[in-house]
């Protein structure tokens, strides 16, 4: 089954089609205090209309697929594995939980393990259809709609081909020598690939990488587990130069003290310190041709339209 | 019976305890599944095993992971692995298990305990 629903300004609008083609319509008056109240009781609504229908046959909602739009936040494509696709606020998991998430804040977990109260404490809810839970962070409080809209904005900032992106098809001039023995240290000796990979320079993932600060990131989502113990999501390095100060708190104020940490492998030790973060003895011409690589990865500026907010 | 007596029949009987255990522990373990971590993704997406069977979780990659669940049925942790790493988990019950890497959430991995 596959679910779309659009949150306008006075009515959220649902259609459902069924694995047999099946379009059902269905539409509420919106809840502009508390958008996912609507989402929800259209939900409800919608899935009681399909279990009138399907009285007796095998209840099919683990296959649930469900693109939402809304005034305040991006469109988005689910996948009913859970895969949330790249900007995607919404995903499902293989348990049927509907989780709408910012992945640009977080990616995951998802879990149904929880009683109804502690739930709607946490904003996750359950539907009438005891098989599907909805999570709702980017819309059922102030804050999280403040947060969406931000996301919103900081998609329009693109990071156009940089002057390395200019060498890596072909142009030889396009950065400099030292630019280049960056690169070769930044897959070798540095080893920074390991984690900052790809063409945004990121794995997506969650490390403690020995930076300072009392946050103890990841682990306030996993408790319990040591890699997860200050542990935050490895940023894409395009346009690095431009973002100083570095790390989750601002706490490195050059990229020459990033390199600093790095080479010394954590400025703090703790049990769940990536294992790929060691002591690079890295030499002062090392650290210089890391940097110029890095420099690299600027593109041509842009302007960014600051966005003024509705009265 | 003398305490001479009582520790020859133990002198005796420990090849045939040792023996009977080896062949218990056979019949009660299960069948073995490996599945292995390579470029930050599971070998598998979904996997059915039966309940006693054990998954040898092997890390292939040249990065470390930390393969876990936190299903209400059996959660566990392997910790970290660095690259060559196994860890060994047996399913005692039914039920359908998330499996995720906690550092790349990108890796998922169901198994399906059955009976």
């Amino acid at each position: 089954m596959k679910l779309a629903f659009d949150t306008g300004g006075t009515f959220t609008d649902f259609a459902m089609t069924e694995d047999d083609g099946t379009i059902l319509l269905h539409k509420v008056l919106s809840t502009p205090d508390a958008p996912a109240r609507a989402v929800l009781q259209g939900v409800d609504e919608l899935l009681a209309k399909v279990r009138a229908k399907n009285v007796g046959k095998a209840s099919n909602n683990a296959a649930l697929q469900i693109l939402g739009a809304t005034t305040v936040v991006t469109n988005a494509v689910l996948k009913d594995n859970g895969s949330a696709i790249n900007t995607s606020m919404y995903s499902v998991d293989a348990s049927g939980v509907i989780v709408f998430t910012d992945v640009t804040a977080l990616t995951g977990p998802v879990t149904a393990d929880y009683t109804e109260a502690a739930a709607r404490e946490v904003g996750v809810f359950k539907t009438s259809a005891p098989e599907v839970w909805v999570r709702l962070d980017g819309l059922n409080t102030a804050t999280s709609v403040t947060r969406s809209g931000q996301s919103d904005f900081e998609r329009t900032i693109v990071s156009p081909a940089a002057p390395f992106d200019r060498w890596l098809a072909g142009d030889k001039a396009a950065i400099p020598a030292s630019a280049k023995r960056g690169f070769a240290l930044f897959n070798g000796k540095a080893d920074c690939v390991k984690c900052h990979s790809g063409w945004r320079f990121t794995d997506d993932s969650f490390h403690d990488i020995g930076a300072l600060g009392a946050d103890v990131g990841r682990a306030t989502l996993l408790p319990g587990l040591e890699s997860m113990d200050h542990a935050f999501k490895t940023p894409t390095l395009r346009d690095v130069a431009r973002r100083a100060p570095y790390m989750h708190d601002g706490s490195e104020g050059t990229l020459e003290q990033v390199i600093e940490l790095y080479d010394k492998g954590g400025r703090v030790r703790r049990p769940g310190l990536a294992t790929e973060v060691h002591p690079l003895k890295l030499t002062a011409q090392d650290k210089r041709d890391l940097i110029d690589f890095m420099l690299t990865l600027s593109s041509p500026a842009q302007p960014v339209v600051v966005p003024s907010l509705p009265r | 019976m003398s305490s001479r007596f009582v520790s020859k029949l133990a002198l005796l009987l420990l090849p045939v305890l040792i023996v009977a255990g080896v062949s218990l522990s056979r019949v009660s373990a299960g069948e073995k599944h490996v599945v292995t971590q390579k470029g930050k993704s599971f070998s598998v997406t979904e996997l059915k095993v039966k309940v006693g069977d054990t998954v040898e979780f092997k890390n292939d990659d040249d990065v470390s992971h930390n393969v876990f669940s936190v299903s209400k049925s059996q959660p566990f942790n392997t910790k970290m692995q660095t690259p060559g790493a196994e860890s060994a988990v047996t399913f005692t019950s039914e039920g359908t298990i998330e499996v995720r890497c906690a550092i790349h959430p990108g890796m998922k991995l169901t198994v399906q305990v059955a009976k």
